[in-house]
């Protein structure tokens, strides 16, 4: 696009500013020089305004064109121009799980949306676009980087503790083989160690593997009360010690749910969410009934089935769903390798569920048959209420390492 | 020379804008559909007989952008925009208009673009709007705010109000 050539002074001193960073024009001195050719862009009228901006990248809207002037400043600060940002990136059949944002959590979803709707997906380092001539250009930051929404594995084993759980599952085999484990953990050691005890869960045998008669769900919370979740992955455990053998299943579905604080249930005893850093479920039910027949070994004291808690979450009226998935078919049984799962833009909650269809393999012929998990993750971007929630909670910061 | 409206059988019959400066265009009729203004300024007139002249006021448009709308309107007739749906990201505008013709079109100077993205909301012509815009977007790209300042000839901030413009957005760099 040519520039304006009304006025050759203008035109000299503006090619002396664009001298790049080392130019020595004191601004000051430019604007008096300058013919006082009235700005074109100051007449249009603000929802013009808009849908120019309606085209500029979230990064450079953020970054640079906010400090353009105070036309632009405001503008930028208008909540029409992100709603109508988020739904064009979102589509409109998000639009209702969105409406509850404030915002800065548009903004961040915008800008982390934007940024993987690019493929992009490596933070540069903070403060490098500050002031320069290129900010907001190609660099993506480091908000718009994939993190860890779980809670890690120590953590959530001592609120565990307190019945405060971050992760359920609808059954467990044996004490040390919940479902806790197969959190992240900042101390994981690389290397194969002597024992897997204590590295995976295990659903409870269970005589038959056909879908719908063996389904298995997984609960976990994020450690934010609200995120944006992109991808979730999960991992098949293989069993090494006895024999060679990965306990997968046929079928996986991926739902994520949205609990808010208010509740118009009148009797909230029972399971409670509480929604906060980290989102956990307050577990003051009795213990689901074991099955008829069930054995306890001495060493290893089976786990009480969950389900009901599960389904008494799921169900409460503060708790919708957000977002399901189809169901993805296990294409091979014996696969052990990290399985990641892209969800579509603009799924918004505080809960992921995997409900794991069936089972493939039992332990020995003459046993039932499990399902077994050594890693689940779910990743994206918290969605904070202000830039400044954060402020003074130094080990929440270290949850989305 | 005939009186009567020049028609064209395919694009309907002519009608005439008068500019600010009170410059007459004419437009074909299928090419002012494009524009929501004149269809509406149009059924005020049906009542009227069709063998009258059928003048619209167009008085906030200057004569050099108008000419420029009725060329954008009268070529879309036989070659109709691709719709821009996205951002710019790490596309260039070239990348995004893939059509030449457009792609020149828009090329001005730019007091005159500013004119015509104007005009197009004034005149409620939607495909001039998002071309118009999309390239004055392609201006904000990749540059500083100071560069953009210049461009577009906007007089500074104060130091104040951009160092809290800077302070506000520093969230972005957090790990």
């Amino acid at each position: 696009t040519t520039l304006s050539r009304q006025d050759d002074t203008y035109i000299q001193t503006m090619k002396g500013q664009l001298k790049n960073d080392g130019c020595n024009e004191d601004s000051s001195s430019f604007n008096s020089q300058h013919s006082p050719t009235s700005s074109t862009i100051e007449n249009i009228p603000n929802e013009v305004l808009l849908s120019i901006l309606n085209y500029v990248p979230s990064i450079n809207l953020l970054l640079s064109a906010s400090r353009i002037s105070r036309q632009f400043h405001c503008a930028i600060k208008d909540n029409v121009l992100w709603k109508l940002r988020l739904k064009a990136l979102a589509g409109s059949t998000r639009v209702p799980y969105l409406k509850e944002l404030n915002l800065h959590q548009r903004q961040r979803c915008c800008l982390f949306t934007e940024a993987h709707c690019r493929g992009v997906s490596s933070p540069s380092k903070p403060g490098s676009n500050d002031g320069s001539g290129n900010d907001g250009g190609s660099d993506i930051p480091g908000i718009a980087a994939p993190k860890s929404l779980l809670l890690p594995r120590d953590m959530a084993l001592h609120l565990y503790n307190q019945h405060k759980c971050v992760a359920l599952s609808t059954t467990t085999d044996n004490e040390g083989e919940n479902i806790e484990n197969v959190l992240p953990s900042l101390n994981d050691i690389n290397g194969i160690s002597f024992s897997q005890w204590g590295t995976y869960w295990s659903s409870a045998p269970c005589p038959s593997g056909d879908p719908g008669a063996s389904d298995e769900v997984l609960l976990f919370t994020t450690a934010c009360p609200n995120a944006l979740i992109s991808e979730v992955a999960i991992k098949p455990f293989t069993e090494v010690n006895w024999q060679r053998k990965t306990y997968t299943w046929c079928g996986i579905v991926i739902s994520v749910y949205q609990s808010s604080e208010e509740t118009n249930d009148e009797d909230d005893k029972e399971a409670k969410n509480m929604v906060g850093f980290p989102c956990v479920i307050l577990d003051n039910t009795e213990c689901d009934s074991l099955p008829p027949g069930h054995r306890q070994s001495r060493r290893r004291r089976r786990t009480a089935p969950k389900s009901n808690l599960i389904k008494t979450v799921l169900s409460k009226s503060n708790c919708r769903l957000v977002y399901q998935s189809q169901q993805y078919d296990q294409e091979f049984k014996l696969d052990d390798e990290m399985q990641t799962y892209k969800l579509p833009p603009g799924i918004v909650g505080n809960m992921v569920t995997f409900t794991l269809v069936g089972k493939n393999f039992r332990q020995f012929p003459t046993s039932g048959f499990y399902a077994c998990v050594d890693r689940v993750e779910v990743k994206g971007t918290p969605l904070l209420r202000h830039a400044r929630e954060l402020e003074g909670l130094e080990d929440v910061k270290s949850w989305f390492v | 020379m005939s009186e009567e409206p020049v028609q064209n059988e395919d694009l309907g019959p002519t009608i005439k804008l008068r500019s600010k400066e009170r410059e007459v265009f004419e437009l074909s009729s299928a090419a002012a559909k494009l524009s929501k203004l004149i269809e509406e300024m149009n059924e005020d007139n049906e009542d009227s007989d069709d063998n009258e002249e059928q003048i619209v006021d167009i008085v906030k448009v200057k004569s050099e952008c108008l000419k420029k709308v009725v060329e954008f309107c009268e070529h879309h007739v036989s070659e109709p925009l691709n719709p821009i749906t996205h951002t710019m990201d790490a596309d260039t505008f070239d990348e995004i208009v893939t059509q030449e013709w457009y792609r020149t079109f828009v090329n001005v100077e730019q007091p005159l673009l500013f004119q015509i993205v104007q005009a197009a909301n004034y005149m409620n012509i939607q495909p001039l709007l998002d071309l118009a815009c999309l390239q004055v977007a392609a201006l904000l790209m990749n540059k500083s705010a100071e560069d953009i300042r210049t461009i577009l000839n906007i007089p500074k901030m104060t130091p104040e109000e951009e160092e809290k413009a800077k302070r506000e957005h520093r969230w972005i760099f957090e790990a």
